[in-house]
């Protein structure tokens, strides 16, 4: 087990007139090599509970143990958790403010004091890592760039620690669609090629259809549903009363459903719903096109 | 998000006697409260304006504690004045040490000042907690108003109140939402000597800066292109009226403040 909330209850200026119960009563545990979507209307507590994942926030009662590392404890390694868990904002080009692209993805790794030939390699595999071009990019100031590049250079700020998972919050929030789909792919093959726990706080269900397999839905500060990202969005009405709609993908195999068909709701992209008309609707009829 | 533990000048939403108050009222009763204050000297008046304080919290519905709060910020200040005024006071010395010494005069008159900048405090902590910062502009903007024949910009210093106010949670929330994002990765305040921890400040400082600039240069945009020229042939949304308990309240205070007034000067 790597990441486990044990009964996790927080409140936000607790004791005071404006206190806010943010999130009741959390169970939860994360494997590594997950890759975890996180949904929820906004204001239901995502970013609250992602914020105790790396011990920014402690939980009001409850714990929560990074790799059996209780984060409430006096003494916990607050610096070290936060390297293992690498957290992404949401618009993280906003906390930009070195002069070079390399400076801005150095300043994690120094502050754990590494110097050098392996900071240097660290920030170039960090850079390549997001699809980025090191001899190119380093010396150019992180405020001119465009702002797929500048996400992707927040996020290679976070991997130049080489955490053990990395927590995104909307990650694709404000992108034009081909930085998105740059940002998703990447984010999948790290997940693959390094066994990297991916979570993903996000409001569009097809982005969370390309990259998650597990999806857990909030409300109100608890947790509705967490199941395999197909069970959940064959479930379209109990996940609309929770403010979130499936995929174009599911919803269209939804309708056909209540037409009669045997399509399997669970389908996340365009080619497994056309796989599955083509078999269930079309009964693997070809007609000429055109 | 929601994080700031200042609560002077920090408005509660609700919906009691003194919030509906018309803020010129509110902001006149503070100023007189204010001057009677710095003429009184006696434990009688301090005693009477501690009942009315605490009859006005108990209207607005804030709960007295929450109230007495908003006088942490200024502890040290307090305590300083009270050491200040006990050793420093000449007089009738009860307590000698050395060349230290305190006298009777010395802690009255200490204790009484301590007093007043306490109810000195509350008073205002009562207007701000009650009145949001939007009325309370809306209220200097009125009470200045008469200055304008003079050339006097009380627009445009009540516009650069409120847009000053409107932002100071945005730029709290922004700071921490920037500390929380350097802290994770890795940012390091404590340690060093001076000049080390003044560096430690760089990636949050010039984020912020970088924000507020994008954020002033988009408002200005957003004023213009909803036409905003200035205060000339401006009209309200809110127009501000007085209704019978503004005046009820308007007696009340001033034959109060004159009352303990006139009982001062005989």
């Amino acid at each position: 087990m790597f990441i486990k909330l044990e009964q996790v209850s927080f409140t936000y200026l607790s004791g005071t007139p404006l206190a806010v119960k943010a999130l009741k009563d959390i169970n939860l545990e994360i494997e590594r090599g997950e890759s975890i979507g996180i949904v929820g209307r906004t204001g239901c507590g995502k970013s609250t509970l992602i914020q105790h994942f790396n011990a920014l926030l402690i939980p009001e009662s409850g714990r929560v143990l990074v790799d059996g590392v209780d984060t409430s404890e006096k003494k916990a390694p607050l610096r070290e958790i936060r390297r293992r868990v690498g957290l992404v904002f949401q618009y993280p080009e906003d906390q930009f403010f070195e002069e070079s692209v390399f400076q801005e993805v150095a300043f994690a790794p120094r502050n754990l004091g590494i110097e050098g030939k392996e900071l240097e390699d660290r920030v170039k595999w960090s850079l390549e890592a997001v699809g980025l071009d090191f001899a190119t990019i380093k010396d150019r100031s992180p405020f001119e760039l465009s702002g797929g590049q500048m996400r992707r250079v927040a996020i290679a700020s976070i991997l130049s620690m080489e955490p053990e998972a990395l927590v995104l919050d909307e990650p694709t929030a404000g992108l034009d669609p081909e930085g998105k789909g740059i940002i998703l792919n990447q984010l999948k093959e790290l997940q693959k090629e390094k066994n990297l726990t991916l979570i993903l706080v996000s409001h569009s269900m097809e982005d969370l259809a390309r990259v998650a397999q597990r999806l857990i839905v909030m409300d109100e500060g608890r947790i509705e549903l967490d199941d395999d990202i197909r069970r959940i969005f064959s479930q379209v009405e109990r996940i609309k009363e929770l403010g979130i709609f499936p995929p174009v993908t599911a919803q269209v195999a939804w309708l056909l459903r209540e037409r009669g068909f045997d399509v399997d709701p669970g389908v996340l992209t365009p080619r497994e719903l056309a796989e599955e008309i083509h078999l269930k609707v079309l009964e693997g009829k070809k007609v000429n096109v055109g | 998000m929601w994080g700031n533990s200042f609560a002077i000048g920090q408005y509660i939403p609700l919906n009691s006697p003194i919030h509906r108050l018309d803020p010129r009222v509110k902001i006149v009763f503070v100023g007189i409260s204010i001057i009677n204050l710095f003429i009184l000297q006696d434990w009688l008046s301090f005693l009477l304006w501690g009942g009315v304080i605490l009859l006005l919290a108990f209207l607005s519905h804030i709960s007295f504690g929450y109230l007495l709060k908003s006088l942490r910020p200024l502890l040290f200040l307090l305590i300083l004045t009270l050491v200040l005024h006990f050793f420093f006071t000449p007089g009738e010395y009860i307590w000698e040490y050395g060349f230290l010494h305190i006298s009777r005069e010395g802690i009255s008159k200490g204790l009484l000042i301590v007093v007043r900048l306490c109810l000195l405090i509350l008073v205002t902590a009562i207007l701000t907690l009650t009145t949001s910062p939007v009325e309370l502009t809306d209220g200097i903007e009125y009470l200045l108003s008469p200055l304008k024949r003079w050339g006097f910009p009380a627009h445009e210093l009540a516009m650069m109140m409120t847009i000053a106010l409107r932002f100071i949670p945005t730029l709290l929330e922004e700071a921490e939402r920037i500390l929380k994002a350097q802290t994770a990765r890795g940012m390091d305040l404590e340690s060093g000597g001076l000049v080390q921890k003044a560096k430690n400040m760089i990636p949050l400082l010039v984020p912020l800066f970088v924000n507020s600039f994008k954020r002033a240069d988009e408002l200005a945009i957003a004023m213009e292109s909803r036409c905003y020229r200035g205060g000339q042939g401006r009209t309200r949304l809110r127009v501000l009226q007085l209704r019978a308990p503004d005046y009820y309240f308007l007696i009340f205070s001033f034959s109060f403040v004159t009352l303990l007034s006139v009982r001062f000067f005989l």
